[in-house]
């Protein structure tokens, strides 16, 4: 009898133990987002001479300045394997790097070439590879690619380091007349192109959707007027002559009409002109100062900024219906509103304590956030990927270019020379 | 005639009541236990609410883009570097320490108790019965007590897991809240990662790569050397990771 | 045309001396006095002419002076377009000095470097036209006023700081 009663004892282990044989999951909920340590090992040149250009260090500094990487210190690394047999895992796990890239450059004649292979570290295989080619004056250009590809392997997201900025340049000129220089470089500033020289301020660059021209307005025959001017040709057109304002030009998605700013009719309005025919339409009839008109990605809407309840606030004019609504609400004075490709995000200046940030409307949730901590800020710019917006501030006294990444964990302020730098223009993808 | 041979002697079946109804209710607890669905069927979820994040924006200066070594921000630095460089032989991993005993309370073990006999009295049998339920019962309540507090042991470790991940997780951009992807993990004793596979993708391979490099770069949880072997075996020996972020943007 | 009074009585006095002198058909030494006293009258009548052209520039001249004083760079408060006391009584100056003559002026408008740039153009542009009404609704022909806004683009003072800002926020007449 005792022997049937405490047996209940082991069966009770044995009921313990069978509740326990289900399988414990734990939920991650946060994470700590620190940047993804890779190592760019110094590509291999297999030409005579020197390397046209340093392409692993371009690459670098694009991962470096996009917030999701931490590249390993060149100082650091144990080893530079150009090939895949030249790696040892071992060495770049001990510098705690998870990815490496590796690769050879080689030019024949104005060609040249780059193979390029990312491995990881932690798996040890090859996660991917690819090759790039063009002419030699286009080193940069072709580095900038390697970046992208990486980027989005790593991240899931299109790379935009291949791209173009355009901006003005003024240098000072005290007690005189100053010079304006519109001027094209790559998304890292680098090989600076002066399109425009002028002694009459220039301002408000943009790109058409393809970017194969730019628009800006030019006070060079004593008022402003709006250009656009062919990037290959250099071919220029002035569209517009009229008194008063002529000025923020913006180039419609699908590239046939521009948005622009005319005062013609007795106050600031916004109208649209059908680039073929060159005919005007009105967009707003108010004698309130409407300006800053922006296209939203699908071509329905315009954004634009408007005093018409006293101070300057965001509105949005759908072309279908006819009508306004205003978008913002948060804060005394909201402008120059420009849209992600996503359509959801919106980056503006916002006005805050008196001072000038650039924001972050999401027009999903409403919510507004102020991304930078620079206080001066002024027309913000995004890239075509979403993921950075490019701004003028003041630092120092003078005018510079500073970035900002839109979930606002990334900022850098971009080199700049003499003078005074404002108003860059990011461009869209560029077509190889 | 009488005979005296034991193998004579008819002997009835006797019924004992008490310990009959005893052994009939726990025989059907039994088949109450095993028909019952135990734990919430295939895992118990651990839902531990860690610290609140701090983001820190970096002002990174372009000066800094030079060739220098550069800070590394880490939350957490690898508490055992598991590489020899000189060595070119893959990792000797580390003695394994003996798995030490937690001051639980040691198992009662099931006593061993002589043969009843069946000539004993009813009465002497009704207080026996009575000494060993009373016994049965506190065994049972020592189980039930090691059990709360395994539990409770177990719940610890893996909120110690869980913060470890954590802190080696970097969301990829592309990443939204509500996402998922559950990993399969498996350890060994000393509480290094031998295994981790994907159980259900989130449909972002960048996600999903995200989540496994978290595992891989925490690399082994050396605090489970102290768990016992049952513990161990029983709740770590293989488990799963859920990946769902919850902090982010949108 | 202030002078054609003055012409039209050296004429008329002139034409009335030789008149005089004509019909009087008198002696020489009469008509060598009619006509001295015609070119007395005459002279008189020149330096009466002169004398009031002289007025009349010394009057323009201390008008524009007066102008001048003011300078011709109006200032406006922050994010206002409203011209203030200071720039009345300016520009009160100016268009007095602006009757005496048919020249054309440009109105410049400026705004401080705070918000946004294009939204700035169109406020240098209101600062620059309330300039213009004020001086149409007191008599300048508004076909004489050329408006040019150069919002926050042509600054006088580079820096940052109220003491900088209040001097670009401006209209310049030119």
């Amino acid at each position: 009898m005792k022997r049937l009663i405490l047996a209940i004892v082991p069966l009770l282990f044995a009921l313990a133990a069978l509740g326990a044989r289900a399988e414990l999951t734990i939920e991650i909920t946060q994470g700590m987002d620190n940047p993804t340590a890779i190592a760019v090992v110094p590509f291999a040149w297999q030409g005579p001479g020197t390397a046209p250009e340093d392409i692993a260090w371009v690459v670098d500094s694009d991962l470096a300045r996009s917030g999701q990487f931490s590249p390993v210190s060149r100082s650091d690394m144990l080893g530079r394997p150009s090939t895949q047999n030249d790696i040892f895992y071992r060495d770049w796990r001990a510098i705690e790097s998870e990815y490496l890239l590796i690769g050879r450059v080689s030019a024949q004649g104005t060609q040249m070439r780059i193979e390029y292979e990312l491995y990881d570290v932690l798996r040890q295989k090859q996660a991917h590879k690819g090759v790039e080619v063009g002419s030699v004056n286009e080193a940069r250009m072709l580095s900038h690619r390697v970046s992208d590809a990486i980027y989005q392997k790593l991240t899931g997201i299109r790379g935009a380091f291949a791209t173009r900025l355009l901006y003005v340049s003024v240098t000072r000129v005290p007690g005189g007349k100053d010079y304006y220089r519109l001027t094209l470089a790559d998304s890292d500033g680098a090989r600076p192109i002066v399109l425009l020289e002028s002694r009459e301020p220039v301002m408000a660059p943009g790109w058409s959707p393809d970017g194969t021209q730019i628009s800006y307005v030019s006070f060079e025959s004593g008022r402003p007027a709006i250009y656009r001017q062919n990037l290959s040709t250099g071919a220029r057109e002035q569209l517009t002559n009229f008194k008063g304002l002529n000025g923020a030009p913006a180039w419609s998605p699908d590239g046939n009409t521009m948005a622009m700013v005319l005062s013609k009719d007795g106050s600031p309005d916004i109208y649209l002109m059908n680039l073929m025919t060159k005919k005007l339409t009105r967009i707003t009839r108010h004698y309130a100062i409407d300006t800053e008109p922006t296209w939203m990605p699908d071509g329905r809407s315009l954004m634009f900024t408007s005093d018409r309840g006293g101070r300057p606030q965001i509105y949005r004019y759908d072309l279908r219906t006819g009508t306004t609504e205003r978008v913002t609400f948060e804060g005394g004075y909201n402008a120059r509103a420009r849209v992600a490709q996503d359509g959801r995000n919106v980056v503006l200046v916002h006005q805050q304590n008196g001072q000038f940030h650039i924001a972050l409307l999401d027009l999903v949730t409403n919510r507004l956030q102020v991304l930078t901590s620079t206080q001066l800020d002024e027309s913000p710019s995004i890239a075509p990927n979403g993921s950075m917006v490019l701004y003028g501030t003041k630092h120092a006294g003078r005018g510079i270019l500073a970035a900002v990444s839109v979930d606002g964990g990334v900022k850098f302020r971009l080199p700049s020379r003499d003078g005074d730098v404002r108003e860059p223009a990011w461009s869209p993808y560029m077509s190889r | 005639m009488s005979s005296d041979s034991v193998y004579a002697k008819p002997v009835a079946p006797r019924i004992i009541v008490r310990p009959a109804l005893v052994s009939l209710t726990l025989h059907a607890l039994l088949l109450v236990a095993l028909t019952f669905n135990w734990a919430n069927s295939e895992s118990e979820v651990i839902k531990v609410k860690p610290a609140p994040k701090v983001i820190n924006a970096r002002l990174v200066d372009v000066s800094e883009f030079q060739p220098k070594p550069k800070p590394k921000p880490r939350a957490k630095p690898k508490s055992t570097p598991k590489v020899a460089v000189s060595k070119p032989k893959p990792v000797a991993k580390p003695k394994p320490k003996p798995v030490a005993k937690t001051p639980v309370k040691p198992a009662p073990k099931p006593k061993v108790e002589p043969k009843p006999d069946p000539r004993i009295t009813e009465e002497e049998l009704a207080a026996i019965t009575r000494t060993d339920m009373a016994r049965a019962m506190a065994a049972e309540d020592d189980v039930l007590e090691a059990t709360a507090t395994a539990d409770e042991m177990a719940a610890s470790y893996a909120s110690l897991i869980q913060q470890t991940v954590i802190n080696y997780w970097s969301r990829p951009p592309s990443a939204r809240n509500g996402m998922e992807t559950l990993l399969q993990i498996q350890l060994i004793p000393t509480g290094d990662v031998v295994s981790v596979s994907v159980l259900k993708s989130s449909g972002n391979s960048a996600f999903d790569r995200s989540a496994i490099n978290a595992v891989e770069k925490a690399g082994s949880f050396p605090e489970l050397q102290k768990l016992p072997n049952r513990e161990f075996e029983k709740t770590f020996r293989r488990f799963r990771l859920l990946f769902r972020p919850e902090d982010l943007r949108y | 045309m202030k002078h054609l009074p003055v012409a039209g009585k050296a004429i008329t006095l002139l034409f009335a001396a030789s008149l005089l002198a004509a019909c009087s058909g008198s002696s020489k030494k009469e008509e060598e006095e009619a006509a001295a006293a015609a070119a007395a009258a005459a002279a008189a009548a020149q330096q009466e002419q002169q004398a009031s052209a002289a007025a009349a520039a010394a009057e323009q001249q201390r008008l524009r002076d007066a102008a001048a004083a003011y300078g011709n760079v109006f200032y406006f408060d922050y994010d206002s377009y409203n011209l203030n006391p200071d720039a009345v009584s300016a520009l009160d100056a100016h268009i007095s000095a602006m009757q005496g003559n048919e020249a054309n002026v440009r109105l410049e408008g400026h705004t401080d470097e705070r918000g946004t740039r294009e939204y700035n153009m169109a406020l240098g542009e209101r600062r620059a036209n309330a300039v213009r009404d004020y001086m149409v609704v007191n008599g300048v022909s508004s076909y004489r006023i050329e408006t040019v806004s150069y919002g926050e683009e042509r600054p006088i003072a580079y820096g940052s700081g109220e003491s900088n800002w209040a001097q670009n926020r401006r209209v310049e007449l030119k």
